[in-house]
């Protein structure tokens, strides 16, 4: 009997579903689980400093950071390549002057609460940052000069600013501006630092102060970030975060198995470690200013610009960051941004490391040697005060610049002190060289570092009334075209180091180190100070 | 017949209320030098805070003003003063939890590492002493005074990390660092008592030498008393009373020496808490943590006074 069987396989539409089916299932599982992956397991992560509290809409502290980012997630992503994809906003449409900011929200995200995250949400947070009881001391200057938010529906919303702030978009890839729930931040009100919710792929459990903070799983996460290796819930059931502020025992904490994982390797322990099959170290650099001397060109002899020029040829920054930071941190060839950051500028070949040049210059401006072989022009001896804190990288770096300086008739004295003192110190001008070094990704904060208008009372330490730096600040922070804006960022590094204001030395780094039994736990991308557990595992 | 209250009762009795009568004048007098000192001390709260994530000249005084902290320092001080007596020290500005709960939260961990410590200091005291003095002019005696000189000279936080090096890493014994259970409070203990143990070694050492060479203690000998009797039960009871001076004097040392061991073993406690708060000029947190410790130092030189009237009956208090 020759009857065709009417079965599923014989029907073409049965077969392309079978292989659909079969296909997507695949699929699902091959970005459910990389080959080895196994759910379940803990990891004990030491830091070197305690988060101050859990509410980013109000902590000032870099290290709350490491926390609240497995707590978290934000409306915007940005992957390796420093581009911003959608998060916890699908889509958005930004209006030509940079002023209005529409999101449409992922739907089906719930607060580890329970409650809904939505527009409502989503206002709520802006609302309490820039509230004047909040105290909001980071996120706050996030928020550019904001007006208000407009809940449009219940996923959708509308952010208004007074003034263009286009540098919003970046701002809301940072955890600072991570969501928080408002049912939550209602209930605890000032005890809310203490019982954060979020929407991120692990909850709060506990936190024993100086001793341990304890996460769990979010076993109803189904929202990763796009450059994410999976999705679904994380493969962990717990992170445990210890805290081991002395470099040696959170060293020693790993190699005696007492904690899996450890951040903040200082690069001595870095160098070595790297080479020791028993652990992985992962070494990201990280966005802002990177380590840099900030000249006072207020003060003698710095104040001379044939001096500062002189300066910037004797920093060699290959062998600062040889000598002093094992390799491990990397030759600063930028000014005032480093890498990661968007705009970020090659100046490497502006100030070749050349003593000759350096001796050349100075003779050239006047700059005589004395009789007991100091310098001096116009009375005014070749001497310099460096203020810094106290750290055996940046005290070794500048040892070693006054040993150069010595023999070029250059007097260098090294003044370290704790944060009081030195912030004080170096607002009132009392350094002609000054350790400056701040994490941040979009370069509208250099503003904050660069601008006149925080001299004296901020952080400005170069303390001169440079006009056109000033406008260029001014104009950067709200230039609603991009390519226009990069220009201007450009500029200001150009300028800053053409003129000698500042002397890079190293870029700043995130030295983490865990087991090799743990896989896929990575620094957070491009801001790479902290980890990010969500894809990582324990194998077995 | 009516009882009477015995002649020794009522003088001590009235001794402690007399000295408890005093913490109050005594707290206040510390509280307003610890606020006047921050005070003067340049920066503050506020640059503290940004300086990690840094903040406009702008900012800076927006949130002095919003903090309360550019207000006269007697307008501050009676402020923290009047809420002070009613119990509330206020929420630290930096970590904005308030005072009082995070002292009572990390309180333990330090109570239990001082007297961990005294426990080391005073047993491993009182036997390198007891065992120098009776072995005087031996090789043991020069031994264990060597000995206790390292102890006393050597850093309180290279002796820790020299310990966990030895006992976490090399031998695996014990954890390097963290609070909770016995075993994490080895290391810092001993760390921490060492240097107190060399002190009280000595003391112990020469105390002991000068009782021992007194009339009453020949007649005890040759009253036929064995020499452990003669020394453990009548000798020791007065060479004691120096031992207890020092004890009372370490404690302060031991307060302060808890904050080097508190980082170097990442444990809990309210050293590294107030060390903390002075660096952000934290005003209510340095607030809270110094008068605890005040307190602290207060009872335990009183705990101290009365423990003389126990060993030596001649003390009287008047």
């Amino acid at each position: 009997m020759g009857q065709c069987s009417q079965g599923v396989f014989s029907r073409p539409l049965g077969t392309l579903l079978l292989l659909g089916l079969t296909l997507s299932l695949a699929l699902r599982f091959a970005a459910a689980a990389p080959s080895g992956a196994t759910a379940g397991g803990s990891i004990s992560y030491a830091m070197n400093r305690e988060p101050d509290m859990l509410d980013v809409n109000v902590g000032s502290s870099r290290y709350d950071r490491w926390v609240t980012a497995q707590i978290y997630d934000q409306l915007l992503a940005m992957d390796r390549s420093g581009q911003i994809t959608g998060w916890l906003a699908e889509s958005w449409e930004v209006s030509p002057d940079r002023r209005v900011y529409t999101f449409k929200l992922r739907r089906n995200v719930e607060f580890h609460d329970g409650t809904p995250f939505n527009a409502a949400a989503v206002k709520a947070n802006f609302d309490r940052i820039v509230a004047p009881e909040t105290k909001s001391t980071s996120a706050v200057g996030l928020m550019g000069v904001y007006d208000r938010t407009e809940v449009v529906d219940t996923h959708t919303v509308r952010v208004r600013f007074r003034q263009p702030h286009p540098g919003f978009l970046a701002n809301l890839t940072d955890v600072t501006l991570g969501m928080q729930s408002p049912a939550a931040m209602q209930r605890f009100g000032p005890d809310y630092a203490r019982n954060p919710v979020g929407t991120g792929p692990f909850m709060f459990r506990e936190w024993q102060r100086r001793n341990r903070i304890v996460l769990v799983r979010n076993p109803k996460y189904n929202w990763p970030p796009a450059w994410a290796k999976h999705k679904g819930p994380p493969y962990l059931d717990e992170v445990i975060f210890r805290i081991i502020p002395e470099d040696g025992s959170r060293v020693a904490a790993l190699e005696s198995g007492q904690v899996d994982a450890i951040g903040r390797v200082p690069p001595q322990h870095a160098a070595v470690m790297r080479v020791d099959r028993r652990w992985n170290v992962v070494n990201s650099t990280l966005p802002g200013t990177g380590v840099i001397l900030v000249v006072n060109a207020r003060r003698p002899p710095t104040n001379d610009p044939a001096m500062r020029r002189a300066l910037a040829h004797v920093m060699n920054v290959d062998e600062a960051s040889r000598i002093a930071y094992f390799s491990q941190w990397f030759p600063h060839r930028g000014s005032v941004l480093s890498p990661p950051n968007p705009y970020f500028v090659n100046l490497g070949k502006m100030f070749p490391p050349s003593l000759q040049r350096a001796e050349q210059i100075l003779e050239e401006a006047g700059w005589r040697r004395g009789a007991d072989g100091i310098r001096a022009k116009g009375g005014v001896r070749a001497e310099l005060v460096y203020i810094g804190f106290p750290s055996p990288e940046t005290t070794r770096t500048m040892e070693w610049m006054g040993a150069s300086l010595r023999q070029l008739g250059i007097e260098l004295r090294i003044r370290e002190m704790e944060t009081g003192a030195i912030h004080r110190a170096r607002q009132q001008g009392e350094h002609n060289l000054a350790h400056l070094t701040f994490i941040f990704l979009d370069p509208g904060f250099l503003r904050t570092l660069f601008h006149s208008e925080n001299s004296g009372g901020g952080w400005n330490f170069y303390h001169e009334r440079d006009a056109q730096i000033d406008q260029w600040l001014e104009q950067g922070q709200s230039e609603p075209d991009l390519a226009k804006r990069a220009q201007i960022y450009a500029n200001v590094q150009t300028r800053m180091r053409e003129l000698g204001y500042v002397i890079p030395v190293v870029y700043q780094h995130q030295i983490s180190a865990h087991k090799a039994t743990i896989s896929d736990l990575i620094m957070y991308p491009v801001l790479g100070e902290y980890p990010y557990f969500y894809d990582a595992y324990v194998r077995r | 017949m009516c009882p009477v209250p015995s002649d020794a009762e009522t003088p001590i009795f009235a001794f402690t209320v007399r000295r408890l009568a005093l913490l109050p004048p005594i707290l206040m007098g510390v509280s307003f030098l610890v606020f006047g000192a921050l005070y003067i001390l340049p920066g503050d709260a506020i640059e503290s805070m940004l300086a990690e994530t840094g903040g406009s000249a702008a900012d800076v005084v927006r949130l002095r003003r919003e903090f309360g902290l550019d207000r006269p320092f007697l307008e501050q001080y009676s402020a923290f003063l009047s809420r002070a007596v009613r119990g509330d020290f206020g929420r630290s500005l930096r970590l904005r939890i308030p005072v009082a709960d995070a002292l009572w939260e990390q309180m333990p961990a330090t109570l239990e590492l001082t007297l961990a410590a005294l426990v080391v200091s005073v047993v491993l005291g009182l036997s390198l002493g007891i065992v120098a003095a009776l072995k005087n002019g031996s090789w043991i005696d020069t031994l264990t005074m060597v000995v206790s000189l390292i102890g006393v000279s050597m850093p309180v936080f290279w002796m820790g990390l020299l310990l966990i090096f030895l006992f976490s890493l090399r031998l695996g014994w014990l954890p390097a660092a963290g609070t909770g259970g016995l075993a994490s409070l080895i290391l810092p203990a001993f760390t921490l008592g060492l240097s107190g143990a060399a002190i009280i070694a000595r003391v112990t050492r020469s105390s002991l030498l000068e009782v021992m060479s007194r009339d009453y203690i020949r007649t005890a000998r040759a009253k036929g008393l064995a020499e452990p009797v003669v020394v453990l039960r009548h000798a020791l009871r007065n060479a004691v009373i120096s031992v207890i001076t020092i004890v009372g004097l370490q404690f302060g040392a031991l307060l302060g020496g808890a904050v080097v061991v508190e980082i170097v073993f990442g444990r809990q406690g309210i050293g590294f808490l107030a060390a903390e708060a002075i660096r952000q000029q934290d005003f209510p947190m340095v607030q809270g943590t110094v008068l605890i410790a005040s307190l602290a130092f207060v009872l335990v030189n009183l705990a101290v006074d009365l423990a003389y009237g126990f060993f030596d009956p001649r003390i009287r208090y008047q």
